[in-house]
């Protein structure tokens, strides 16, 4: 009886060191998790495009929130793989790796991808994380003419940096993905209804017929190297006008090489390869600005 | 004027973490004996996506992933309260694939794919305190791993970046004694991998077979949990058997820094992990020396039943 209570406390004994030692080390466990958090979510339907190159994922129907129909799911992969073509012409560069797109549901967007209203390109995954906008939308005929349930913007991201290199520099990594988007979109209102879509010529008007008393929207090649920080409805804008036109007066092909050129050497680089000097370039920009945007 | 501050607080950081080591390895070493621990591991990989750039972030798919078995040895120096350990590892290079969450594949050729890495450690563990038959030990550390990873697409285009990183930080452990030569033994390690001492190199090369390349400065984080048990037989050396969870997450930066900017590489590498070790006595005078400093923290307790 003795030695079996002996025996009895030696092992609650160890259970009891064993929970103290779990226990002390249990806030370990969370030491990465404090930083990143790893969802392994495998809640997927995937979708291909006819050619293939667009894989979808988007959320079943029993999933939570607002999944996709079938049509809305066949409307965007048509779209994207059009815009994909589109933007391989644009930079006059072929891409043939499949982009992965990851679609999710409004009413969990915000918490999983970081914002209810769009989304990011991982390039290095062929991927990018959108949300799903359930707002009507036009039949799609003419990718310029609307603006589609997913725009083209973070499809150009993956391509430019697969293809062209990482990019270098805030002006041109956006620059391009807005003037080949063509579109810029803000802040979708209650109801999942996009609140302002506009092309990026319809954001330059505006802020080149607004008040004068405002601080001026239109901003220098200088300002769009250094003033990266502004906020995003002013600088995309900025940016894809200005790589549009540098597309146009350069052509891709002299252009393309700039991409993964860090910011600090772009003018130096931008001489070298176009031939004209910064300050001319920027004068010709202003040019071409006052005289497209005057009323 | 931010690069000259950078350096300088790299500076600071580097003479606090030497002088750290210098005191505390100088301290409490008695008279030297010798163990050498050979390991194998296999190791799945996964390189998660980031899904979410908030803080705190969220990782997720599509994810690279790899079956890496890894060799590794330990030379274990044990005297008075202290435990050196030097130890090395190497993973022969793997295959890699992708999975984009439903378990598909679409974006990598595995057979061309590859990833290695190789590391070196040097630290020690000093016993704090003992709660009956537990152990509370710790000691810092200082880590150096280099690893190679060189994707290629379907579509025929690469990607490769190599780096190089040192790193420091803590180790804690808890040991416990459970009678018949057994042991169980949980223990954390946290090395930070700091900008300034760690370097990176990114080379791409497009579909038409031209290349990009660029440097970078990783800055980056390694928390391991492990959980072993281990036996000491009564003829000597001691046998082990473990789990740890590895996790490593961080960025590379075009310059040295604490936070992001200018990112050329990220990661969010996620590791669950199993081990087999075994321990050979080198003309020791305490049978079974493992890891622990709990085996040798006094002659009264000297030649317990431990692993670690």
């Amino acid at each position: 009886m003795g030695a079996a209570a002996a025996a009895g406390g030696t092992v609650t004994g160890r259970a009891a060191r064993l929970v103290a030692a779990g226990l002390l080390l249990l806030p370990l466990f969370s030491c990465t998790e404090l930083f990143v958090r790893v969802e392994r979510d495998r809640d997927w339907l995937v979708g291909e495009s006819a050619g293939g190159r667009i894989v979808l994922h988007y959320r079943p129907p029993s999933h939570p929130g607002t999944s996709p129909e079938a049509a809305a799911v066949a409307q965007i992969l048509a779209n994207q793989e059009l815009y994909l073509h589109l933007v391989q012409q644009e930079i006059g560069r072929g891409f043939s790796d499949a982009v992965l797109i990851y679609l999710y549901n409004p009413e969990e967007a915000e918490e999983a991808i970081g914002t209810a209203g769009g989304g990011h390109a991982i390039p290095e995954r062929l991927c990018y994380y959108y949300t799903y906008l359930p707002a009507p939308y036009t039949p799609f005929q003419d990718p310029r003419a609307y603006p589609a349930y997913i725009g083209a913007h973070e499809l150009v991201h993956v391509v430019t940096h697969r293809v062209l290199g990482r990019a270098g520099s805030k002006l041109l990594s956006e620059g391009y993905a807005v003037a080949i988007d063509g579109w810029m979109r803000i802040i979708p209102a209650a109801g999942g209804q996009v609140a302002r879509a506009r092309t990026v010529h319809e954001w330059m008007q505006e802020y080149h017929d607004q008040d004068p008393l405002d601080p001026p929207r239109i901003l220098t090649p200088t300002e769009l190297l250094s003033e990266t920080d502004l906020e995003d409805v002013v600088y995309y804008p900025n940016a894809g006008y200005f790589v549009r036109l540098m597309l146009q007066r350069y052509g891709a092909e002299r252009v393309n090489p700039l991409f993964p050129v860090p910011a600090e050497q772009l003018p130096g680089e931008l001489e070298r390869v176009t031939g004209e000097s910064f300050a001319a370039m920027e004068a010709a920009y202003e040019a071409h600005w006052r005289s497209e945007l005057a009323p | 004027m931010r690069s000259c501050s950078c350096r300088s607080h790299g500076r600071r950081v580097a003479v606090v973490c030497a002088a750290w080591f210098a005191f505390a390895a100088t301290a409490g070493f008695g008279e030297p004996r010798t163990a050498l621990r050979l390991g194998v591991r296999y190791s799945p990989y996964r390189s998660y996506s980031q899904v979410n750039r908030d803080f705190p972030m969220v990782a997720g798919y599509p994810a690279f992933s790899a079956d890496l078995v890894s060799l590794e040895g330990t030379l274990v120096l044990a005297g008075g309260r202290l435990t050196h350990l030097i130890r090395g590892a190497v993973v022969p290079p793997a295959s890699v694939s992708s999975d984009d969450g439903t378990g598909q594949n679409y974006l990598l050729e595995p057979s061309l794919s590859r990833l290695s890495r190789a590391a070196i450690s040097y630290g020690f563990e000093h016993r704090l305190f003992s709660l009956g038959a537990v152990d509370f030990l710790q000691g810092p550390l200082l880590g150096l791993l280099y690893e190679g990873r060189s994707l290629r697409y379907l579509s025929g285009q690469g990607e490769s970046r190599r780096d190089l990183n040192v790193g420091i930080g803590p180790a804690l452990a808890l040991e416990a004694a459970l009678g018949s030569g057994f042991a169980l033994r949980s223990g954390f390690t946290g090395i930070f991998y700091l900008p300034y001492t760690s370097f990176g190199r990114l080379e791409s090369v497009n579909e038409e077979g031209q290349s990009q390349s660029a440097s970078y400065r990783p800055f980056t984080y390694a928390a391991v949990f492990e959980l072993l048990l281990s036996w000491r037989p009564r003829s000597g050396g001691c046998i082990a058997l473990g789990a740890r969870k590895h996790d490593q997450i961080g960025f590379g930066g075009r310059e040295p820094a604490f936070v992001p900017r200018d990112i050329l590489a990220s990661r969010m590498d996620s590791l669950h992990e199993i081990f087999l070790r075994v321990s050979l006595d080198l003309g020791t005078n305490a049978p079974g020396v493992d890891w622990g400093g709990a085996n040798h923290g006094s002659g009264s307790r000297g030649g317990r039943d431990r692993d670690g």
